[in-house]
């Protein structure tokens, strides 16, 4: 041909060079990949092999202080159909509108009713029967589109229901997962809600574990890989100081009140029972919730969520007046025997303020004063302290703080300092302080407070830590690690006040003529204090503080009623009551 | 006349390469090994690759001694021709392809599919090829590169439109290649470069600063002539002004699909997902490989057209770098050893569709394994001799018959 080729060499050179640098970083990624990233992308190759299936952890249980079990885990069944499987298979509707007795129609609509997306499984109907159950799981083969769901739920022991104190659980709320205490949380997970189910969350909770099913090359599972099964690990058990028993007898006895009771050990301050009325059944939470349950819950005007003897704040009542009496002798500002006439109401400037007994106590000391609940011998103390001494004594002994139970949310009350004056009256005289001497007006206290405060009158001044968790029982290591609690001396207040309270609030039971006479229980030392709490929206609340002297009995009590009218008309019989059964059930054991 | 005719083809295949064929036999017998292992639990119409790629095979070679035995000198005759015709096939699909077809690179009479971009690459390099032979025009004038350029965009465009950006690209590389051989001033090259590197430079001012300055350099250097300097170095500076601004004023679904056409993996549902399971196909072979019809990734079928486009995968799965490494020495062999008869060759024409169709295997060759190794984004070109494919395995046998054709006398 005619053009002689003149390709020339150093052209030859360059295009040899570009294939070699083409070649060679196609060479240098291929050993980077199969060489250096080796490990990393074979263990990849290996978990595409493999499906993951998670394995739920049963949570912790609870056990009472007598390690009686008094929340389990138990299996509720859920019958769930497959929405795009089911839809070629019109046979099985037609199987379960025979079994359950419902038109097909109704059920297809319950379907929709529930169903998230045409892929997933969808529950048909929750928490089946058992005679369901078995029919179900022998007919399974010929109702192609349905599945049973097994799904753990939370039992609570027959005898007592103790919702507010052992919560409930359910469901992450969606927006939690964002949060960083959450981070190992994943939708649908079920975490505490309320009471100690939220507030021991991290020990109650196990951790999943995870299957791994094997695929074969057409993507069929061929079973379980046991070699590489994570087994999950069973959440650890709480052992509450709550006797289940005791707990028990306390519900029933304010059964049809709205209030709290709270039973402690003044010394150790293990709460043996907390009942909050009206309660609700936790177990309704761990079901889908009906729109005409949950309205009946939130809306109810008895408010059953909230758990009284921590979350409400009530007025205490003349059981405060135990804080100026213990202001007054921390001062010297007068002696115990010291005595004021009440002629049944005290005027200050041109208003007038009354004792409960209007036509008055006459001459009184202290000790009278605080047995017969007298409000002038109060009013005309009052006047004589240091109103910055008298908030000092109320934050010592509990007031305006959390006490710090081992439950989530606790209220922290009001103690009206000179701060808290100015902001709500800017202007404010005495007589607010008349008011608040006998818990009245501004003062606000939870009766865990209460108890707290009792606590520490009974015990000769012991900052006790009032709490509901005993011991830990972890699974894994075998063992049971009590919880400890330390409770301080406190320093500010001298044994001498407390025995004059203490001296004070013996009257009020054993005392002849003390307001709570009639709730004496014999042999028990009874030592308390009523109060009535005025009520502008209806009846008066009722409240009552109060424990026993013996050594072998060292339980407190407090009572804490709505609309309960007086102190030593409802809420001191309510204590007797249980004194009376307590050391009944103490001495049936002993 | 006829003794003859079959004198000169018996003398032709008495010259063919026999190393070449060598090498071509290996790789196809690894491919169809491979092939047979990536569709063995398949229970579709799939099954049967293996016995299509035989029969492919068979038919391939026929095609391939068809190419070889081809008289030079009728291409040369015909190459106009060829191209007219090549240019009407690739049109011809926007005209009968329905309206429910998103693309338009397939020819279909009755039960053969055609894809004629495939057959634009042989007639791009026996048109380059001609031109290159039996252009007047001086090498060293910058009108010796306009009408290869246009012979090379009018193509390129029309498949580009397709669109079938990874054979497109294929094109340019055939008309850089051969442009280059040809003995061209490297500078001409450069000056096509140009405006591509000012439109990347140009997103960044740093960039376009340093770009600039150095464009104005080389072009000094290379010009005495002070209006043709201003003229291409202005050229230059307006093509990296308007490009934000056409970039800026464009939509964002347009930005993302220009995005997406040169990165799909900016597409992680569908690309991303096929690139990172071929990484951990490839590098879970290891050095020794799991074995034959022992890779997981292959048969559970995490890699998309593994038997087609990821072929390459699967082997690195199951044969391991040792036989990946061998497969990369075979085409650094066959490809060194085909430019190296582009050069020894005697004429021009046959030097210059040695290197065309060298050159289209090259960066297929390139453009598949990096693609699989997550290199490139996955644009679906198949790896030569090793893929499964009738239509590219012909295009593969008739470019080694053009290369083969081009070394006899």
């Amino acid at each position: 041909m005619r053009f002689q080729n003149d390709l020339e060499h150093s052209r030859f050179i360059i295009i040899v060079i570009v294939m070699i640098l083409l070649f060679s970083t196609l060479l240098f990624r291929i050993y980077n990949l199969q060489i250096v990233q080796y490990y990393d992308l074979y263990s990849k190759s290996i978990k595409n092999i493999y499906k993951e299936v998670n394995l739920l952890a049963p949570r912790g249980k609870m056990l009472d202080r007598f390690n009686r079990i008094i929340l389990y885990n138990n299996s509720s069944y859920n019958l769930i159909v497959y929405p795009a499987e089911i839809a070629n298979h019109p046979k099985t509707w037609e199987n379960l509108s025979n079994y359950f007795d419902i038109p097909v129609d109704e059920l297809k609509q319950q379907m929709t009713k529930n169903m998230v997306s045409y892929y997933f499984p969808t529950i048909l109907k929750e928490d089946i029967d058992y005679s369901t159950l078995t029919y179900l799981y022998e007919h399974i083969l010929e109702l192609p589109g349905i599945d049973l769901e097994k799904k753990p739920v939370r039992k609570i022991r027959e005898g007592a229901n103790a919702s507010h104190i052992i919560g409930y659980t359910n469901l992450i709320n969606p927006e939690k997962l964002d949060d960083e205490k959450y981070s190992n949380y994943k939708a649908n997970d079920i975490v505490g809600w309320r009471g100690l189910e939220k507030q021991y969350e991290s020990i109650l909770r196990g951790i999943d574990g995870t299957k791994y099913m094997k695929i074969n090359a057409i993507g069929q599972n061929i079973g379980e890989e046991y070699s590489m099964r994570i087994e999950p690990q069973s959440g650890n058990d709480l052992i509450l100081t709550i006797d289940w028993d005791l707990q028990g007898f306390v519900e029933s006895v304010i059964k049809d009140t709205s209030g709290a009771v709270i039973v402690m050990n003044y010394k150790s301050g293990e709460v043996l029972a907390m009942a909050s009325m009206p309660d609700f059944n936790p177990e309704i939470f761990q079901k889908k919730i009906s729109p005409e349950n949950w309205t009946n819950i939130i809306f109810s005007p008895k408010y059953p969520l909230v758990n009284r003897a921590i979350h409400a704040e009530y007025a205490p009542g003349s059981v405060f007046k135990l804080v100026a009496v213990i202001t007054s002798q921390e001062n010297a500002v007068v002696s115990p025997y010291y005595s004021t006439v009440c002629n049944g109401s005290y005027k200050l400037g041109r208003r007038r303020f009354y004792c409960w007994n209007r036509s008055g106590h006459g001459t009184e000391n202290m000790f009278d004063a605080i047995a017969h609940s007298c409000n002038v011998y109060f009013y005309k103390l009052m006047l004589k302290l240091d109103f910055d001494e008298w908030i000092k004594y109320s934050k010592i002994l509990g007031f305006g703080k959390k006490t710090n139970i081992d439950l989530p949310d606790e209220k922290i009350g009001i103690v009206p300092d000179r701060e808290y004056m100015k902001k709500t009256y800017g202007r404010w005289s005495k007589g607010h302080l008349l008011n608040f001497v006998i818990g009245q007006g501004d003062v606000l206290t939870t009766p865990i407070q209460l108890a707290k405060y009792v606590s520490i009158i009974a015990s000769g001044g012991y900052d006790i830590q009032p709490h509901l968790l005993k011991a830990i029982y972890y699974h894994k290591k075998n063992e049971t690690v009590n919880k400890k609690y330390e409770h301080k001396k406190i320093d500010e207040i001298s044994e001498h006040s407390l025995s004059i309270v203490r001296e004070g609030m013996r009257r009020v039971v054993q005392g002849e003529t003390g307001t709570a006479r009639y709730s004496n229980v014999e042999n028990l030392d009874i030592h308390g204090k009523t109060g009535t709490v005025q009520n502008p929206h209806g009846k008066d609340h009722a409240s009552f503080i109060s424990f026993s002297g013996r050594e072998d009995f060292p339980y407190a009590i407090v009572v804490f009623i709505e609309n309960g009218v007086g102190g030593s008309k409802t809420a001191a019989p309510i204590a007797k009551k249980i004194y009376d059964f307590y050391w009944e059930l103490n001495n049936d054991e002993k | 006349m006829m003794k003859n005719r079959n004198n000169t083809i018996l003398n032709k295949l008495k010259n063919l390469d026999i190393i070449s064929i060598i090498i071509i036999i290996v790789l196809l017998i690894i491919g169809l090994l491979s092939i047979y292992s990536a569709t063995i639990f398949k229970t579709s119409s799939d099954s049967t690759a293996f016995i299509k790629q035989l029969i492919w095979i068979g038919i391939g070679t026929m095609f391939f001694l068809v190419i070889y035995s081809i008289s030079k000198t009728i291409l040369l005759e015909y190459a106009v021709i060829l191209y007219v015709l090549g240019i009407f096939l690739i049109v011809v699909p926007f005209f009968t392809s329905g309206v429910a077809d998103s693309t338009y690179r397939w020819i279909n009479i009755g039960f053969l599919h055609l894809q004629p971009s495939e057959i634009m690459k042989f007639i791009l390099i026996i048109m380059l090829a001609k031109y290159f032979t039996e252009t007047n025009i001086s090498k060293n004038s910058f009108l010796y590169i306009v009408p290869p350029l246009f012979i090379t965009l009018l193509p390129m465009a029309i498949i580009l439109k397709q669109p079938d950006l990874g054979n497109s690209l294929i094109l340019v590389m055939i008309f850089g290649g051969m442009l280059f051989s040809s003995g061209v001033r490297l500078y001409y090259i450069f000056l096509l470069i140009a405006p591509i590197i000012t439109i990347f430079a140009a997103f960044n001012p740093v960039t376009f600063f340093i770009w600039g300055v150095l464009l104005a350099i080389i072009i000094f250097i290379n010009h005495s002539n002070i209006l043709s300097f201003a003229g291409i170095f202005i050229g230059n500076v307006l093509v990296g002004i308007i490009t934000p601004v056409v970039w800026n004023n464009i939509l964002p679904y347009q930005q993302q699909r220009i995005l997406t056409m040169f990165n799909p993996n900016l597409d992680p549902q569908n690309a991303g997902y096929q690139a990172i399971q071929s990484k951990i196909a490839i590098g879970s072979g290891g050095f020794w490989g799991k074995g034959y019809l022992n890779g997981t990734q292959t048969h559970l079928k995490f890699l998309p057209e593994q038997h087609t486009d990821f072929i390459f995968s699967v082997i690195a799965e199951e044969l391991g770098f040792i036989v990946v490494f061998f497969i990369l020495v075979l085409f650094f062999t066959l490809f060194y050893r085909w430019y190296k008869m582009a050069l020894k060759t005697y004429e021009k024409f046959s030097a210059m569709l040695i290197i065309g169709g060298t050159t289209t295997l090259l960066f297929h060759v390139f453009i598949n394994i990096g693609m699989t190794i997550g290199l490139l984004p996955v644009t679906g070109k198949p790896l030569p001799f090793l893929s499964y494919g009738g239509s590219f395995l012909l295009t593969c046998f008739g470019l080694a018959g053009l290369i083969l054709n081009g070394n006899t006398d």
